[in-house]
Formats: C-alpha cells, structure tokens, sequence
C-alpha cells in the first residue's frame, strides 16, 4: 500500500513538472540549440546592488552613468543569454529580433520612468509585487537573478522552446525549469515586439513574479503582465 | 494519508505553471508608416556614428545627446520619448 502511494506521489510529482505533451527531458533538453549571449563589456558582469537598496531613479541627484541621465548604468548593461532549442532559421531570426529589442527597451529612460510610476488603485505599485516597492522591482529587473540561477548578473537567462496548441495560450513556463515554451500559434503571427513582450513576461516569473491564473480585473497590473505589455509597447518603436 | 496529502499540495504548488493567455495588449500591430520612420531616425542615428542600442546602449545614448538637436523633427521626437535629456 505504502509502496504504491509512494509511486502515485513519484509520478503526480513529474506530471506537475512537466505540462502534458511536454516530453520529460529535464531543463537541458537534447537537440540543437543556439545561444544568444549578449551583454555589453564582457569582462565581468556588472556589480549590483542589495535588493533593499533603491536604484537610481528619475529624481535621483547622482549620475552614475555620465550620460548626462539618471538611468542606473545596469539599465545600460543589461544583457541576454537566451537558448534556443530547435528552432529553424527564420525561426531563430525573428527571436534574435525580439531579445535585441528586450535590450533596447531596457536601456531607455522610459521603460525605467513606466515602472517607477506605474499605479494601481491610485498607488503607485504593482499587483503581486511580493512586497517590493516599484524601484525595487526595476532593481530586480535589472539584477537579472533568476530563481533557479540566482546570481545578480545583470543578465537575463533563459531557454526557449517552441510548440503549437490550438488554445489561446501564447506560452508558459513553471518554476522548476530555466526554459520558457512559446506558442508558435502566436509567435509566427505576433510582431517582434510582441514577442519580445512574451519573453518578458515568461522571464519575470523567473525571477519570482506571479499573476492570477484566470482573467481577473487586477491581472493586467501584476508585474508580468504589466511590464511585459511596456516592453511590447516600447518595443513597436525599434521594429 | 493525510501526510501524503499534505505532500501533494507542497509538490504542485512548488512546481505552479504560470501561463500567459492572448491578450490583444500584447498583439500590437505596427502600421507600416510608423516602423518606415522609427527605421529611418535609427538609420539617422547609425550615420551619425550612433551604432545600435542593443549593441552598446552607453554609447548610443551619448551619441543622442551629442547629436539630438541635429536630427529631423520626426527623430527628435522619438530619442525625446524615449531618452531623457
């Protein structure tokens, strides 16, 4: 009896890890793949702050990028280290577009100003916000630690794989795998800039933000709904 | 029992899938007059030894604040938007 609870628990454990249709190949999955790393000055990763230390805002007084702005120097070296598990050639193109515009996006005043001053219910916060203060979510953004890669360094990284349901979800991911699947139902049609607002939203629940899983009205103010729409939105200007 | 039932609540809220439905928010359809010009003042940029953002956004943005009141009203309009001063 024990033993057969034991197994029912084994296999309700690798079902819940993997969606249905999803092959259980673990987080590396075998097959081509192509590794997209990009983040200026190369040398080391940038420093970054404590979690609990604001970043430099729009207010700031200090120039920590001698631009000339406010924007923190991590908006600025923000970089990507996206894998592609099998995708084809115009496939892998079209994504190279998305994660180049997830940089640009992110080293624009902007994007920085549309997360500090993001409201809801007349307070500027977000919903889900795990307790953070909108300039400690832009400091998480910009620190890059993944849950399941935590080190701060500056640098998004995430696998992506393609599959096709005929449903109206665009992707998903869970929190035990480092890789985000997409939907090519919606990336073939989708513009860059979408996707790269898919990317977005599907690397935020790496770094620990969640949503409500139905549509309800306060969904669209979570962090990755709302800053993945500003990223599709921003995004339209670097097409 | 109870313990086994206890345990399958942690594993599936441990391993919670988060999935992200179609959302015309994020279906945003860009006229082609709009990137013909975005494309263009980025080109202006690119020739005015700008580079790319993606490839090195402290350069870039140095760049536009040396070169801003020299672009086209429709460029200056775009770096205003996007880069502060």
């Amino acid at each position: 009896m024990k033993k057969n609870l034991f197994s029912l628990v084994l296999l309700l454990f690798i079902f819940a890890c993997e969606k249905p249709g999803e092959s259980a190949s673990g987080d590396d999955p075998e097959g081509g793949s192509t590794s997209l790393s990009s983040h200026p000055g190369t040398e080391s990763p940038a420093p970054s702050s404590d979690d609990s230390e604001a970043p430099a805002t729009s207010t700031g007084s200090g120039d920590s990028t001698g631009t000339g702005s406010s924007l923190p120097a991590l908006a600025m070296s923000f970089g990507t280290n996206v894998t592609l598990y099998d995708f084809t050639q115009s496939q892998t193109d079209k994504y190279n577009e998305a994660v180049a515009i997830v940089k640009k996006v992110v080293g624009t005043d902007e994007f920085r100003d549309r997360i500090l001053n993001h409201t809801y219910n007349g307070i500027k916060q977000f919903v889900d916000n795990r307790g953070l203060t909108n300039a400690q979510i832009y400091q998480s953004i910009l620190d890059a630690a993944e849950k399941l890669t935590p080190a701060k360094n500056n640098i998004m990284d995430v696998g992506v794989k393609l599959y096709y349901e005929a449903n109206n979800v665009v992707g998903w991911t869970s929190t035990s795998i480092t890789y985000i699947n997409v939907n090519t139902k919606y990336f073939d049609s989708y513009t860059t800039a979408s996707v790269a607002g898919n990317l977005f939203h599907e690397w935020l629940h790496k770094l620990g933000y969640g949503h409500d899983a139905s549509a309800t009205a306060s969904r669209p103010y979570s962090v990755p709904y709302a800053v993945g729409y500003m990223i599709s939105n921003l995004g339209r200007n670097f097409i | 029992m109870k313990n086994i039932i206890l345990l399958l609540v942690f594993f599936w809220a441990f391993n919670a899938l988060s999935s992200i439905e179609y959302d015309p928010k994020f279906d945003y359809q860009v006229t082609q007059a709009e990137v013909d010009s975005n494309r263009a003042c980025f080109r202006e940029l690119e020739t005015l030894g700008c580079g790319d953002p993606a490839d090195g956004a402290k350069h870039f943005r140095e760049c536009v604040r040396d070169v801003r009141d020299t672009l086209t009203e429709n460029c200056q309009k775009l770096v205003s938007k996007l880069y502060k001063r």
